[in-house]
């Protein structure tokens, strides 16, 4: 029986469809509508990688910030909320039974959460009050060099002295960041990207290590597909981190799981 | 004798030329990433009258004619803000706090109690018996609370920056805004869109959320009863009227022109240096290289 998780982001909004231990479909829409019409889309979207019609789902849990106004435009009988945490602890643990630490990084949150070894989260730390750990200053950077996001990673692999950083704001961070661009000579961009990079890390491993890492760290969300990143987090970690090849899915992939649940648990009953 | 105040700000630049003491001509432009430029702008921008995107002028100017006017026929220029020490011809750099205050004093004589929110800081400033500085408090850390977090959900809106504070007054109900981060006020603003809610309602929220923070700050330094708010905000209807509630209905004074306060209070400090040491030598356009 095919299931459906959807995971409205701040910027994304993504569906993911199961069935059984098998990932049918995927897909991550920005399209700037209201969120019940973007959910529709990425649903739709990720059926046509199925062949399955939205009668065929089942159930379909949604999630993330925007969850609540999506439930009559899926229009699936059995439609639950969960939180973004447990969606998230319970996505990576599907995939990746091993990591008892998962690092969320997504457009404007993140989030460090430890699990039981049995996937139950034990403890979790948000970003609530400040944005410098999260994509955002990447967004920022990436409009002001007009670079696209997908290639700012590489970029900032190149780099030979990375600049630092010393602003704890993403909004006094881009002051910073444009004078370094106007310096004269100016700073070479990919040191610049490292260095944005290494200021949101920064943030990020402080989170991580008020959870702990007992064994192996998780690293998903949209924002660690950007390899820079990931460099520097393995760089606090001291060794290589897990990360799934679709990082950006990962919640939305939790959210049909717990899909899958409510539909087996609806069929014994 | 011409004097000129220059205050390069982190969003905007304001320069002030005055005439023996009595306002000549001023101008406002967006700060750029090279100061020099900006400086020479913003000197340009007050010579051709010109006030950029904030809107008409509010002060009268005299009538004479002021458009062939150069930097070399000041008698002393007196930089502020925070590109203050990158001014190549400014003759000296004087704290932003410092030019508030005396700025303020000119525009609402007796003023107590100082409210500035600028493009990237927001200070509060207590005036003491003899028009100096008493006590200070500003936002060093982040950006919340700030003209920077109401031009990035302004931005997000499709709202002109001038447009925001009206349309909010429209509002029939505030929607609760998160006070900390700069940045999440695009994601909340944005969110808030998608669930269908009107944009005199998220930016009511806004102004709310911004009221409730820089009151909390200015109420460090104490508010006596003559208080005036300078800074972009004080051009802002929306922020003004919200203030005001939250100070139990203590009225505000504001300023004529509440952008260009910090750059007249420079002005009026190079009229005292040029009366006590007399007219200073033209300084070298040339960009200082170290800033400390």
């Amino acid at each position: 029986m095919a299931v459906v998780g959807i995971d409205i982001g701040s910027q994304n909004t993504k569906a993911v469809i199961l069935e059984g231990d098998e990932i049918l479909g995927g897909a991550s829409l920005e399209t700037g509508e209201p969120a019940e019409t973007e959910a529709r889309m990425a649903v739709q979207e990720a059926l046509k990688q199925t062949g399955l019609k939205r009668e065929d789902l089942k159930a379909a849990v949604a999630t993330g910030p925007l969850s609540v106004p999506v439930t009559k435009a899926v229009n699936i009988a059995g439609l639950k909320q969960r939180s973004a945490a447990s969606c998230i602890a319970t996505g990576a643990y599907f995939r990746f039974p091993q990591a008892r630490t998962v690092l969320y990084v997504g457009a404007d949150t993140s989030m460090a959460i430890r699990l039981s070894e049995d996937g139950q989260v034990e403890d979790s730390v948000k970003n609530e009050r400040c944005a410098v750990s999260s994509g955002s200053l990447l967004d920022i950077v990436s409009r002001m060099l007009e670079i696209p996001m997908a290639e700012m990673g590489a970029m900032s692999l190149q780099a030979t002295a990375p600049q630092t950083v010393t602003s704890r704001c993403v909004v006094f961070a881009e002051g910073e960041i444009l004078s370094f661009i106007h310096k004269d000579p100016p700073v070479p961009v990919p040191d610049v990207l490292a260095g944005v990079n290494q200021c949101i890390v920064d943030g990020l491993w402080s989170m991580v290590q008020k959870v702990g890492v007992p064994s192996e760290l998780l690293l998903c969300g949209g924002v660690v597909r950007n390899a820079g990143i990931v460099k520097a987090i393995e760089a606090h970690l001291g060794k290589p981190a897990l990360v799934p090849k679709q990082p950006q899915y990962v919640r939305a992939l939790g959210a049909a799981v717990f899909a899958r649940q409510m539909e087996r648990e609806g069929g014994a009953s | 004798m011409m004097t000129m105040g220059i205050d390069i700000g982190s969003r905007s630049s304001k320069c002030v030329i005055l005439e023996d003491g009595k306002l000549l001509t001023y101008g406002t432009i967006e700060t750029g990433p090279n100061i020099l430029k900006t400086a020479q702008a913003v000197v340009e921008a007050a010579v051709h009258r010109r006030a950029g995107k904030w809107g008409e002028y509010r002060m009268p100017l005299p009538e004479t004619k002021v458009d062939h006017l150069k930097i070399e026929d000041m008698a002393c220029i007196v930089s502020t803000g925070y590109g203050r020490a990158i001014v190549p011809f400014a003759h000296r750099n004087i704290t932003e706090i410092t030019c508030h205050c005396r700025g303020a004093q000119w525009f609402v004589p007796g003023v107590t109690t100082i409210l500035d929110v600028g493009g990237q800081d927001t200070k509060g400033i207590r005036v003491g018996p003899n028009g100096e500085v008493a006590d200070f408090v500003m936002n060093d850390k982040c950006a919340a609370g700030t003209g920077r977090f109401m031009e990035i959900v302004a931005d997000a809106l499709h709202v002109p920056l001038p447009e925001i504070g009206p349309l909010s007054l429209k509002s029939t109900k505030a929607l609760p805004f998160s006070t900390t981060c700069a940045a999440f006020g695009r994601g909340a603003a944005v969110a808030m869109l998608k669930e269908g809610e009107r944009k005199e309602d998220i930016l009511a929220g806004l102004h709310q959320a911004i009221a409730t923070r820089v009151t909390a700050l200015v109420k460090k330094v104490g508010i006596a009863d003559k208080f005036a708010i300078t800074g972009g905000i004080g051009r802002n209807v929306g922020m003004v009227s919200r203030i005001e509630q939250k100070l139990g209905g203590l009225k505000v004074t504001l300023p004529q022109e509440p952008m260009i306060v910090g750059a007249l209070g420079a002005a009026l400090f190079a009229l005292d240096r040029a009366r006590k040491h007399g007219a200073e030598q033209p300084k070298s356009m040339k960009p200082v290289i170290s800033n400390q």
